[in-house]
């Protein structure tokens, strides 16, 4: 069934009543999301960086990363073995799109399918520790070695598309994932097309 | 073209298919916003169209705000000396890349699509110049409330505003029998 003006006038008013609760409970939540979304990135970033271990701590609204790179980095960077390197992030900027998910969601209904809607938090979550990883590696791949060179070897191409991925991860998905999320749970069946009475599915 | 029933104006439009527009949809956007981060369109297009954004926001602020300066990218208050500059993401770029591609990915005539695109250029563009002007005056008023609504309320603000023309622009499009 597609709506009229008046009824997507009427969700988007609906968007921002339940935007102002949701982003309230969100902000309460913060510590615990951005430590279960830093320590994924964390993870992240131990499997796809030259480090052995990324430990992170959650610090006054912050997540800090120490990176200690492994033994061929420090090796080819004349290196003591004690070195870890800090790496800062803002989760709540990843984070955002939960509550903006959950509002396009309870706009549409207040009787959702709960447990796609607690998948696609669960994605959004994923997404943010996506975002996460790719904003420590950018910062880690800019730090200088001794000899004045980046610390760690990256490509030319994998340091492209590490800017890439930053750039999509704070620009867009924060904001587009949660609406892609929604049109392919609650939204689908309501707004687009080919989905009218008799077409099935 | 008229629709008897209903009397509203809609264009004839190809069957829809959730999966063939969601692979256009993901593929134009990401080939949009690649070439959007090159740097000749950077150079070309995005830097000048920041500046147009701010120069038109600092003019249509002056208008109620003789304290408004611009100078470049940067708004700023000729008494305080309190300025934003306008970046990427700021520019209401990334949403009008989104409203195209979801425009361009779905089954809809060329004349359709285009008139779609210059209403909703129209509408991010002025909810975008209503973010900046808050964010002006919230940054006067207050660093925490300027980075609250700056990282997290108007981004879903200004998707949600795609969102809804994208709806719209949906309505007037007849469905394929």
């Amino acid at each position: 069934m597609r709506w009229g003006a008046r009824a997507i006038a009427l969700f988007a008013a609906r968007v921002l009543a339940w935007g102002v609760p949701l982003f309230a409970a969100w902000y309460l939540a913060t510590a615990p999301l951005s430590i279960a979304s830093g320590w994924v990135a964390a993870r992240l970033a131990e499997l796809a960086m030259p480090v052995d271990r990324v430990p992170v701590r959650y610090r006054g609204g912050s997540l800090v990363f120490d990176a200690e790179p492994d033994e061929q980095t420090l090796w080819r960077n004349r290196l003591p073995a004690a070195v870890a390197l800090e790496a800062r992030a803002n989760p709540m900027q990843f984070t955002c799109s939960i509550p903006f998910f959950l509002a396009l969601v309870l706009a549409t209904s207040l009787r959702p399918a709960w447990r796609r809607t607690v998948m696609g938090a669960g994605v959004l979550l994923l997404l943010a520790s996506a975002g996460l990883y790719f904003d420590v590696h950018l910062q880690l791949a800019q730090v200088p070695g001794p000899g004045g060179g980046p610390l760690f070897a990256t490509g030319p191409l994998a340091r492209e598309a590490i800017a890439l991925g930053f750039q999509l991860s704070t620009l867009l998905v924060p904001v587009l994932a949660p609406i892609v999320l929604w049109a392919a749970g609650e939204g689908r069946t309501r707004i687009l097309p080919g989905r009218e009475a008799g077409e099935g599915g | 073209m008229r629709e008897p029933s209903t009397g509203r104006t809609t264009a004839p439009a190809q069957p829809f298919r959730a999966g063939r527009f969601a692979l256009a949809f993901a593929g134009i956007l990401v080939a949009l916003f690649a070439a959007e981060l090159t740097r000749p369109i950077q150079h070309a297009l995005v830097a000048p169209w920041t500046d147009l954004v701010a120069r038109a926001s600092a003019a249509m602020l002056r208008a109620f705000d003789r304290d408004v300066v611009a100078s470049d990218a940067t708004i700023f208050s000729a008494s305080t000396g309190f300025g934003i500059t306008i970046r990427a993401g700021c520019n209401g770029v990334e949403a009008m890349l989104v409203l195209a591609a979801a425009m361009l990915a779905y089954p809809a005539p060329w004349r359709h699509r285009l008139l779609g695109l210059l209403a909703g250029t129209a509408a991010v563009q002025l909810l975008n110049f209503a973010r900046i002007a808050s964010l002006f005056y919230l940054g006067r008023w207050s660093a925490t409330a300027f980075e609250w609504a700056h990282l997290y309320v108007w981004q879903a603000l200004i998707m949600l505003d795609v969102l809804v023309v994208w709806l719209l622009w949906l309505g007037t499009i007849r469905p394929a029998r």
